[in-house]
């Protein structure tokens, strides 16, 4: 059976964590998928990944990180077609020090805001202390709302 | 005009204090505005990327769009163009 994109939102809520066995589990948020490990990105992981990848045929792996707390030192391998990641010239790692990360970005495109849709009403406090509402501030005129990217 | 930052107040403040900017500043360190907005993260891209939206006076999207890069920001131009079309469709 094949997963979509809203049953997984519906994980998410109820806060799943799946387990594979072995060393690898993942859970779902908002925006990304995290697949947690606490040994090397081996074979038998990676066909994992290839089996997630085939229940969730939606969602792509955009990053892959490894990281080596002994060392505080982070790599980091693209991993788009889950393929093993290049080997680091450390060679072996540290099985007790080691934590893969595999962070999947969402990509349906279905549940971005489109023209049409109803503005999501929020109410929050400004820099100044004063609360702003969407709902008080458009009965002015049209708003520009502008969300700042951030480097974080 | 309403800027949705994802930054704690004081780093928002300091951007803010003394510039008399002609538009609200909103911390957003949770991200709670932009996740209800759906504002997209993407790690290649390192980090959140910018989003904007115009509302009208009935609180119905009337442009929305998701930046691909963090340099894709939309055109004053393009902006001043919608406003002012809100502007003539009142006075009709």
């Amino acid at each position: 059976m094949r997963h979509s994109i809203c049953e997984i939102s519906i994980c998410f809520q109820a806060d799943t964590i799946y387990d594979f066995g072995q060393s690898v589990s993942f859970s779902v948020s908002e925006h990304c998928l995290l697949i947690y490990g606490i040994s090397w990105l081996t074979d038998h992981n990676c066909l994992i990944f290839r089996k997630l990848k085939i229940i969730f045929p939606r969602i792509r792996v955009l990053a892959c990180f490894l990281l080596h707390n002994n060392c505080k030192k982070r790599n980091f391998h693209a991993d788009r077609n889950f393929h093993l990641p290049k080997q680091t010239k450390n060679k072996k790692p540290d099985h007790q020090v080691i934590e893969t990360e595999i962070t999947i970005l969402m990509t349906d495109d279905k549940k971005l805001l489109r023209k049409g849709d109803a503005a999501p009403e929020f109410t929050a406090a400004g820099y100044d202390g004063r609360n702003i509402a969407l709902s008080d501030i458009r009965k002015d005129g049209p708003v520009v709302l502008v969300f700042i990217r951030s480097f974080s | 005009m309403v800027v949705i930052a994802p930054y704690y107040l004081e780093k928002v403040k300091k951007y803010f204090s003394g510039e008399n900017f002609p538009f609200h500043g909103v911390p957003d360190p949770d991200k709670k505005i932009g996740i209800l907005y759906r504002q997209q993260r993407n790690i290649i891209k390192l980090g959140l990327m910018p989003a904007l939206f115009v509302t009208d006076t009935a609180g119905t999207i009337a442009y929305a769009h998701y930046s691909a890069n963090m340099a894709d920001i939309p055109a004053n131009a393009v902006l001043l163009d919608l406003l002012s079309s809100f502007g003539r469709s009142s006075e009709d």
